[in-house]
């Protein structure tokens, strides 16, 4: 749940600025596959491995960013689609497993990079290493929580909702757009790179559209008035859906029920603007 | 490639801003038939005209929201031709537009800058008018002279050399005019060329000292007495 967070978080980051992306699974596995080969084949600390991970997502959403910065709407959403099967794809063919302590691993096309064995090695309980992924999912949104007030962020709304008045107000659209979609990148690539090491082993098959759709729908659901919003909709699919039983077996088919339920009643999701001012105010007059 | 850093920087005053030989057509229709005009610091110039006279036209092309087909821009003698709208705003250019633009995903008051002391101008102008809206509302949840007091401030507040106001009365009654006139008068700069495009000879009177009229695509100076009293 805490991992998906990343994802659901990085389609936010896409969805402010106004553009649907359904390639973010695609930075996701960039994040996993640059970790992992970190850790596992040039024996580096998983600190660097997920900071190179965050900047080689910054890094590839940003060339994406700019190569499609003619393409807005449907059209940027099918070019992100495009490069996520690109790179789903390009990793079936990418083949250097090596031996490392009398066990092959790296990268082996559909073969999948087996043998990520950082949490082994470090003696780590499963619970363990979730706890650290729960806390740098809290940085990440507190970060994203006090980049919301910072002039970037600001614009971005404004160029998400109106990109003329976004033009009027000395804000540069293409700015905007390119250095979102690159910090969407590197929050993916993040979650992709924790993800590597709680999975220990990671195919391109994991990283297939249906784990970018469900980002998106999560940020939708959750709604994009705060960076909270996302996490939300992971908690009411994976948390709820998913862990009650009745539902487990459903839950694709009331996760999409939710989601059309939601875009038609709720379009600004179930974090919204006015639902916030509301609580704002309920708040405040209870304070007195 | 785009130009995200802007060449022409604005560094104090505007001293001039000169449409030259402005021609824009849509499809066979010429609107603008080598226009020109000329504005100083400190001007206040009233732009009026029929409907479809070309008068939002002029505006657009000033601010860089239409790339005109023939003729050229001048900013301090600096040509502007096909510059972004963004770059135009950063070099002190501002406008409102015919339809007043507000988000509606948030409040007022989350869209009234970008920058912390945008917005503290912003807020600073709002308190000292008795009619501002609640900057804790929604667009939908306040009345057409509100967002226009709202859509006014917000350019005010971005300190421009250059003001384009696009049909600010439309649709307001004499008071809320009256409101309007003295939110401009009060909060802009002396040294700010103001360009109102206008119907409202009332508003047009007393905001401006001069007065252009757009006949078949070209700008012809008035007479602001007759014009105020035809």
């Amino acid at each position: 749940m805490a991992l998906i967070s990343f994802l659901a978080l990085s389609a936010y980051l896409v969805l402010i600025v106004g553009e649907v992306s359904f390639g973010q699974q695609a930075f996701f596995g960039i994040g996993a596959y640059s970790a992992a080969i970190a850790t596992a084949l040039y024996d580096l600390s998983l600190t660097t491995a997920v900071i190179i991970a965050c900047i080689l997502g910054c890094v590839v959403a940003w060339c994406l960013a700019k190569l499609t910065t003619a393409l807005s709407g449907f059209y940027f959403s099918i070019a992100t689609l495009a490069f996520a099967e690109l790179f789903r794809f390009s990793m079936l063919q990418v083949r250097f497993s090596v031996e490392v302590d009398g066990q092959k691993t790296g990268p082996d096309g559909p073969e999948g990079f087996e043998n990520i064995r950082w949490m082994f090695e470090q003696n780590m309980e499963s619970s363990d290493f979730l706890f650290l992924v729960a806390c740098v999912l809290f940085v990440t949104l507190t970060c994203l929580y006090l980049a919301d007030k910072t002039p970037l962020f600001r614009s971005a709304r404004v160029v998400g909702e109106d990109p003329i008045l976004a033009k009027a107000q000395k804000i540069s659209p293409d700015f905007a757009r390119t250095t979102m979609i690159a910090l969407s990148g590197g929050v993916a690539a993040i979650g992709g790179a924790l993800f590597a090491h709680f999975s220990t082993y990671i195919e391109p098959g994991m990283f297939s559209i249906m784990l970018g759709v469900h980002g998106l729908a999560y940020a939708v659901i959750g709604g994009l008035a705060v960076p909270f919003g996302p996490l939300l909709g992971v908690a009411i699919d994976i948390g709820l859906l998913e862990s009650v039983r009745y539902f487990s077996s459903y839950r694709m088919i009331v996760f999409g029920g939710l989601v059309a339920v939601i875009l038609i009643v709720l379009p600004q999701g179930i974090l919204n603007a006015r639902l916030l001012r509301r609580l704002h105010f309920w708040g405040s007059r209870h304070e007195l | 490639m785009q130009d995200y850093y802007v060449d022409f920087t604005f560094g104090g005053v505007v001293m001039s801003f000169e449409l030259c030989n402005i021609s824009m057509k849509f499809g066979s229709i010429r609107v603008l038939n080598e226009l020109n005009l000329t504005l100083n610091k400190g001007d206040r110039v009233g732009l009026t005209g029929k409907n479809g006279s070309g008068k939002s036209t002029v505006v657009n092309v000033a601010t860089g929201f239409m790339v005109p087909h023939a003729g050229s821009i001048h900013l301090d003698d600096k040509p502007v031709n096909g510059k972004s709208p963004w770059a135009f705003a950063r070099a002190g250019i501002a406008r409102t537009f015919q339809r007043p633009r507000v988000l509606k995903s948030c409040t007022l008051g989350k869209q009234l800058g970008q920058h912390q002391a945008t917005i503290e101008r912003a807020r600073d102008i709002l308190s000292s008018i008795d009619t501002a809206p609640s900057l804790n509302a929604f667009a939908d949840e306040v009345p057409l002279s509100s967002l226009r007091q709202f859509e006014v401030t917000r350019a005010l507040a971005l300190q421009p050399r250059i003001l384009f106001l696009d049909e600010p009365s439309a649709g307001l009654s004499e008071t809320e005019i009256s409101d309007l006139i003295k939110l401009v008068s009060d909060n802009l700069d002396p040294a700010c060329i103001l360009v109102v495009v206008e119907h409202r000879k009332d508003f047009i009177s007393k905001v401006t000292d001069r007065v252009l009229s757009v006949v078949d695509g070209v700008a012809e100076k008035l007479d602001l007495r007759e014009f105020a009293h035809a």
